[in-house]
């Protein structure tokens, strides 16, 4: 893949939690040398906001069904620290698969 | 720009509150100190049902609630002990129902100035040691002392 992967994180009001785990994945992307494009929004805007990003991976802290379009993680590990790691693992692993 | 150390409070409650008893009892707290406007208390019980806040944090039960930024009139931080657990239900679904026994209301006005102080925040609920002292008489100094470290 040659460009950035798009990562939108979502929670329900786009004002605490998403702000926070997008910081940590921004975070993470810079230690693990990678680059990626984190966008934020409220998850009753999933499927225009999806559309508008080009989003390749979702990461929301509310409650999302899964997708057949895109891979759906849970976020509350970004603000609790528990099973941070493996999330983020996860995450990159789903980063490290996308084809442009 | 604005910081939550101005307007930081730290209150306990000894009796047992249903969810709405404390979400209410909190949105009146901001709303007599002028940190949110009238209607917040309507508007953070309905963000709480729809999108709930407990969390699972290491040692501790504990829950987050806020409203979107509209309601928010000096951003702030308002921290709750609970002698007796309230029940939040879990942020994203899993894990099942939180006995929460310390709650974050959260102001929040323009996230993007508030990532220092959201980032400080995370790391204080990941920390089982610091969690269990904000109990404590001396756990107002210890959250204000950890929020200004991280430059909040």
């Amino acid at each position: 893949m040659n460009r950035a992967a798009v990562i939108l994180v979502m929670c329900g009001s786009s004002i605490a939690t998403s702000t926070l785990a997008a910081v940590k994945i921004e975070e993470e992307a810079k230690r693990r040398n990678v680059s990626v494009v984190v966008k934020k929004g409220k998850v009753s805007d999933a499927d225009v906001l999806l559309q508008s990003t080009k989003a390749d991976i979702i990461v929301a802290t509310a409650v999302l069904p899964p997708r057949d379009d895109v891979p759906v993680f849970n976020g509350v590990p970004l603000l609790t620290g528990i099973g941070q790691k493996e999330l983020f693992d996860q995450i990159f692993d789903a980063v490290s698969k996308i084809k442009d | 720009m604005l910081s939550v150390l101005n307007s930081l409070q730290i209150t306990r409650f000894e009796q047992a509150l249903s969810r709405r008893e404390l979400l209410l009892k909190i949105a009146e707290i901001a709303i007599e100190n002028g940190w949110a406007k009238e209607g917040f208390a309507q508007a953070l019980l309905e963000r709480e049902e729809k999108y709930p806040t407990g969390i699972h944090a290491p040692g501790s039960g504990i829950a987050i609630p806020h409203a979107d930024a509209e309601w928010t009139l000096t951003p702030g931080l308002i921290v709750v002990v609970l002698d007796q657990p309230v029940v939040f239900e879990p942020m994203g679904g899993q894990g099942g129902e939180v006995q929460a026994n310390l709650v974050f209301l959260l102001l929040i006005s323009n996230p993007d100035d508030h990532v220092a102080f959201l980032s400080a925040l995370a790391d204080f609920i990941s920390d089982a040691g610091k969690l269990h002292q904000l109990r404590q008489p001396e756990g107002v100094t210890l959250l204000l002392n950890h929020l200004k470290q991280a430059g909040v």
